[in-house]
C-alpha cells in the first residue's frame, strides 16, 4: 500500500507532461512501514527525485536510470533520513499500466508508479492518470499497489 | 571481509539490513557469503549456473566490477561492496 499526497503526484505529474512525447522517470522517496498491514509494506511518499532518461535513442517508449543515478538516489535518500520507495516513469500517449517489458524489468518490493500523458495536438502532453503497481515476490504478475489516499489517479 | 551495501529492493531479504559484513577475499566470495547467510536473496544475485543476474550490478566504491576483475575484483575490510539493481522499463 502506498500514500502518495497530492503534492507528490502533482511533481511526478508535471515531469511527465515535462518531457513528453518522451518518457519521463525518477525516484519516489518516502517512509517504509514494512509488513505494516497483514504483512504488506507501507509507503508514505514524501518526495520524488526526477531522473535523466538515459534510454536516449528510445526515449519515446524506454527509460533507463543508471546504476551511478540509482547510488546517488540511494545517497540522497539516506542524506534526507528517507528510503528509496520505488520508481516512476511516464507512458506518452498510452496508458497508466505498466507493459510486459516493465514487469520483465522490474523488482518486488517497490512501488511502481506509471502515469499516462496523452498529447493535446499542439506538441504537449497532459498526464489524465496514473496508479502504482507491485511486482509479485515470484514475478508472476504486476499488481495494482493500493492507495492509502491520492489524487488523481486511474 | 567487505562492507556490502544491500539496495531497498533486496532488504526484504537480509532482515531489513542496509549494511552487511561478509567474509571473502573478493567480491564473489563476499556475495556468496551473503547468499549462504540470507539463502532467499541468492536468486536474486546468482543464475542457476551461479553467474551473477545481468540486472544486479556491483560496485567497489565507485567502480563497476565489469570495469574491474568482475566477481575475482578482489576486496579488503575496508572495502564498500554496493549492490544496484538495474531499473529499466517502458511502454514497448
Amino acid at each position: 500500500m502506498i500514500h502518495v499526497p497530492d503534492a507528490v503526484a502533482a511533481r511526478f505529474a508535471a515531469e511527465g507532461e515535462r518531457t513528453y512525447p518522451a518518457e519521463c522517470c525518477g525516484v519516489l522517496l518516502g517512509r517504509l512501514e514494512p509488513g505494516a498491514t497483514e504483512g504488506c509494506d507501507r509507503r508514505y511518499a514524501s518526495a520524488i527525485l526526477p531522473v535523466d532518461n538515459a534510454r536516449t535513442d528510445r526515449a519515446g517508449d524506454r527509460f533507463v536510470i543508471t546504476p551511478e543515478a540509482y547510488l546517488k538516489a540511494e545517497a540522497a535518500a539516506d542524506a534526507q533520513g528517507l528510503e528509496l520507495l520505488g520508481f516512476y516513469h511516464s507512458h506518452p500517449d498510452d496508458q497508466a499500466r505498466p507493459s510486459d517489458y516493465d514487469r520483465d524489468h522490474a523488482w518486488p518490493n517497490l512501488s511502481y508508479i506509471v502515469m499516462a500523458v496523452q498529447g493535446q495536438g499542439d506538441g504537449t502532453g497532459r498526464t489524465t492518470g496514473w496508479a502504482s503497481w507491485e511486482l509479485a515476490a515470484d514475478r508472476s504478475a504486476f499488481r495494482p499497489e493500493p492507495l492509502i489516499e491520492g489524487g488523481l489517479h486511474g | 571481509m567487505a562492507k556490502l551495501s544491500i539496495p531497498t529492493a533486496l532488504r526484504a531479504y537480509t532482515e531489513r539490513q542496509a549494511k552487511v559484513d561478509a567474509d571473502g577475499a573478493t567480491v564473489g566470495a563476499a556475495l556468496a557469503a551473503l547468499a549462504d547467510r540470507y539463502p532467499d536473496l541468492r536468486p536474486h544475485l546468482f543464475d542457476e549456473a551461479g553467474e551473477l543476474r545481468g540486472f544486479v550490478n556491483v560496485f567497489v566504491g565507485d567502480t563497476n566490477i565489469r570495469s574491474l576483475a568482475g566477481l575475482a575484483t578482489p576486496v579488503t575490510p575496508d572495502s564498500v561492496v554496493a549492490l544496484v539493481p538495474a531499473i529499466a522499463g517502458g511502454l514497448r
